[in-house]
């Protein structure tokens, strides 16, 4: 069965690009367009991976990412977020609020790809019970 | 003198020709026969004696003393005698000796006191001259004071920082061997110019006159390794004449170049952009309004698109880059002091909203705006307590690479980024423009967020930018040699009832005192005291103790060169026994913790007894706990075991700056000890006296 991802951008192009990056990888892809579009989705069906935009309408990436930590039954989900400004203050922020990686914009298609497949093989071998593929960086 | 010169020359004159006559009167008597020839010798004879014993007694009454009290005079007038002239008595000089007498104190007395105030006004003038030192030290800016010929009369050490020229900068220098010429003859001559102007026109006052002699102007240094932004200003004798210039300046080179920076930044985005721009339209709309494009002519447009994009993309990441170091770059932002900022958040929230907010940790440098940064935090905490209802917060500054975090601290839960979102979108008022939280925390380059921590603890953290300081001087180092004890048993006040209780859980009072050296036991004697409270592992910066002390005696230049304490700053301090009946009263029963405690403590007991204060305190040492943990290290300077346990040294070598280092030190060692499984007091003690013992024996081979 193939892994499943969430992509969520406000930004109608870049998700165009994403779903079909996603897609052509062989993922089961959705999308969401906000903050609460996307946890709307989270709850219809639990993915392995969310690409998480960080500025959008209806709560933020941060926000997002904080919620979905909360929740014990997401805590394998694997978070990326694209991060706008690209600061390394706003990298740690991102991972102190729970991403695992994040990515900053404007990226190169090939390098979102080899990220979601780098910790999507990871989170299948998490799941054999290897333990986690990727140190999590140190916040 | 003459005169009496004149008198004795003619007795003398009178008596030889009287001789003489005698003489030639008995040679006459004798040829002749006669007896008036021998009646006249004998009268000459006569005369002659008579003038020669009036010669005799003119010379013993008169001349002699005469030439006496001249040749004393002479000496008072050249040299400096402290007895009156003396003249034997028996002459005819009258009063004249005792009025000589009373000139010649006249004279010691004006001498004196010509010394009194030369002495005063000598003490005065190198007051001054330090007053003026110390000011000229403590200005970040550049001061060189040069005569009108341009050489160089006085510099400070901003200036050779600046100049970074040390060859060409010196004492009676030429001021152009350092800076170009031009621009600082052009100034000069405005300035006097200005001057003579103001002369011929109303007498000026003071200040429109001082002010009219300051120009403001950008120079550069000979070799243009920097830029200057300088002020001029005459300096006037008391007659209204110039006799030189001081000119003080700062470099601008990187507040200059930022401009520049940004400048190029706006260029690249204005004109640069428009080419790749231009394409990229033209091959886009190709593609999207000609679909009778032919397969070979299609793909040449894509590709197009695609390079374009490229360059695009690398000309958007190089902007971004550089729009971020201008952003957070060196202007308009100032360094603070963190302790600065964290005690006016204090004040104004315990008066306004009843908010209660503890300093804590080792102060730091950082680089912000400190008016909108003190009312960002305000704002923050305020929302934090009404979020979580708390009324009690840490506030204090971790050092991590080339950021310090603002770290705000609670019992509680991490606040929602949702939460903190809304904050970030309302208005400060206070500000100019009244800018949100968001705009200031952007100001900073910054991102604000909260994360929990061990114990059920959170904190909301802002990092900024740590500012440039220069590390603490190397002092040399106070550990004493080996061999050297105090007999008293240290450790003995370890008692029962602290014996279990765990060392994160006591409340400590980390202290260091200065001193005028090394040996209490030899006559030493206390400078100043520091101390800080340290509660359930928290160091409560804004709970100190700072007190100087007059010692009573001198102060070494040697240790001064090390404390930097003078004569000038203690001579109105209290001394020793007010100061320790002080501290005893800041530091309760709270255990004492000193680097080198040994040291410390044999100064306070020096001095308890006359304080009316016994310091029966716990104590621990920090230098005997970390040798405990490190023994493989071989540096254990206060500054060393800083570096090792990664403590920022704060502040100069004052008693509180060591006495805060040492608390950040002692923080780290409750962590390093834990580790170990030594939690409780009692075993830390038991390992301070084991150390110690250790140490003796150790002293004992040597």
């Amino acid at each position: 069965m193939p892994h499943s991802v969430l992509v969520v951008d406000d930004e109608a192009n870049i998700l165009l690009s994403l779903e079909f990056l996603m897609k052509k990888a062989g993922y089961d892809v959705r999308i969401a367009r906000d903050g609460e579009e996307a946890l709307a989705e989270m709850r219809k069906a639990r993915p392995d991976l969310v690409l998480l935009d960080v500025m959008m309408p209806k709560r933020n990436g941060f926000d997002v990412c904080e919620i979905i930590r909360a929740n014990p039954e997401w805590k394998d989900v694997r978070i990326i977020m694209l991060t706008a400004k690209g600061r390394d203050v706003e990298r740690e922020k991102g991972l102190a609020v729970g991403a695992d990686d994040y990515i900053t914009k404007p990226f190169s298609t090939r390098e979102v790809v080899e990220r979601v497949s780098g910790w999507l093989a990871g989170a299948r071998s998490s799941a054999e019970g290897n333990g986690k593929p990727c140190e999590r960086p140190a916040p | 003198m003459r005169a009496s010169g004149a008198v004795a020359i003619l007795l003398v004159v009178l008596s030889l020709a009287a001789f003489t006559a005698s003489a030639v009167a008995m040679w006459w008597a004798v040829k002749s026969g006669g007896t008036v020839g021998a009646f006249v010798s004998i009268a000459f004879l006569i005369v002659a004696a008579i003038t020669a014993a009036a010669y005799g007694v003119l010379y013993s009454k008169l001349l002699r003393p005469l030439a006496t009290l001249t040749g004393e005079l002479t000496m008072h007038a050249q040299t400096r005698i402290d007895r009156p002239p003396t003249l034997g008595p028996g002459h005819w000089l009258d009063m004249l000796p005792a009025a000589v007498t009373k000139l010649v104190c006249a004279l010691q007395a004006a001498r004196g006191e010509i010394d009194t105030a030369v002495n005063a006004a000598t003490l005065r003038a190198q007051e001054q001259k330090n007053r003026l030192e110390a000011i000229l030290l403590d200005l970040s800016e550049g001061v060189i004071v040069c005569n009108l010929d341009h050489r160089i009369l006085l510099y400070n050490q901003a200036a050779a920082r600046i100049l970074n020229m040390r060859d060409a900068l010196g004492l009676d220098r030429s001021l152009f061997g350092l800076l170009t010429r031009e621009p600082i003859v052009y100034t000069l001559e405005l300035l006097f110019e200005q001057a003579e102007a103001a002369k011929e026109s109303e007498e000026p006052t003071r200040e429109t006159g001082s002010e009219a002699a300051t120009r403001h102007f950008v120079c550069s240094t000979v070799d243009l390794g920097a830029l200057l932004q300088a002020r001029l200003s005459l300096v006037r004798e008391a007659s209204g004449g110039m006799s030189g210039y001081v000119l003080t300046f700062a470099d601008v080179g990187a507040e200059l170049e930022s401009l520049a920076q940004r400048d190029a930044l706006l260029r690249e985005v204005a004109v640069e952009w428009r080419r790749p721009l231009a394409s990229l339209r033209a091959a886009a709309e190709m593609l999207a309004e000609h679909l009778e494009l032919a397969p070979s002519e299609r793909s040449a447009f894509e590709a197009i698109v695609g390079k374009e994009v490229a360059a695009l993309n690398q000309r958007f990441g190089e902007f971004s880059r550089g729009y971020d170091r201008l952003a957070a770059g060196p202007w308009p932002l100032a360094d603070i002091h963190s302790l600065d900022l964290f005690r006016a958040v204090r004040k104004h929230l315990a008066e306004v909203d009843s908010i209660q907010v503890t300093p804590v940790g080792v102060p730091a440098w950082v680089h912000a705006d400190s008016h909108s940064l003190l009312l960002a935090l305000e704002h923050l905490i305020r929302a934090i307590a009404r979020h979580t209802g708390r009324t009690a917060f840490d506030i204090g500054v971790v050092p991590r690479d080339k950021y310090a975090y603002v770290e705000v601290t609670w019992d509680g839960e991490p606040v929602p980024s949702a939460v903190i979102d809304t904050w970030l979108g309302e208005p400060l008022r206070g500000t100019i423009g009244n800018r949100t939280l968001r705009e200031i925390v952007e100001r900073h380059a910054s991102e604000l967020w909260s994360q929990s921590l061990p114990e059920g603890r959170t904190c909301l953290r802002l990092p900024l930018r740590s500012a440039e300081r220069p590390r603490a001087r190397e002092r040399s180092e106070r550990v004493p040699p080996w061999s050297e004890f105090y007999d008293f048993d240290l450790f003995r006040g370890s008692s029962e009832a602290l014996k279990d209780k765990p060392l994160r859980k006591l409340t400590f009072v980390v202290f260091d005192t200065e001193a005028t050296g090394l040996k209490p036991n030899e006559g030493d004697e206390l400078l100043s005291i520091g101390a800080v409270r340290v509660v359930n592992g928290r160091i409560l910066t804004g709970e100190t103790f700072e007190r100087l002390i007059n010692p009573g005696r001198d102060i070494p230049a040697s240790t001064m060169r090390i404390h930097g304490i003078t004569a000038d700053m203690v001579r109105d301090k209290p001394p020793a026994p007010v100061v320790l009946a002080q501290f005893k009263a800041f530091a309760g029963d709270a255990a004492l913790v000193a680097y080198n405690a040994a040291f410390d403590m044999t100064f306070l007991e020096k001095g308890s007894e006359q304080a009316g204060v016994k310091f029966d305190n716990p104590v621990l040492d920090a230098l005997l706990l970390s040798v405990y943990l490190q023994e493989d290290v071989s540096d254990f300077s206060l500054t060393a075991a800083a570096d090792r346990m990664g403590v920022e040294v704060v502040g100069r070598h004052t008693a509180l700056g060591d006495a805060i280092t040492t608390a950040a030190i002692f923080v780290k060692l409750i962590d390093l000890l834990e580790a170990r499984n030594i939690e409780t007091f009692g075993q830390a003690a038991r390992i301070s006296k084991w150390m110690m013992e250790q140490r003796r024996q150790e002293a004992q081979l040597r």
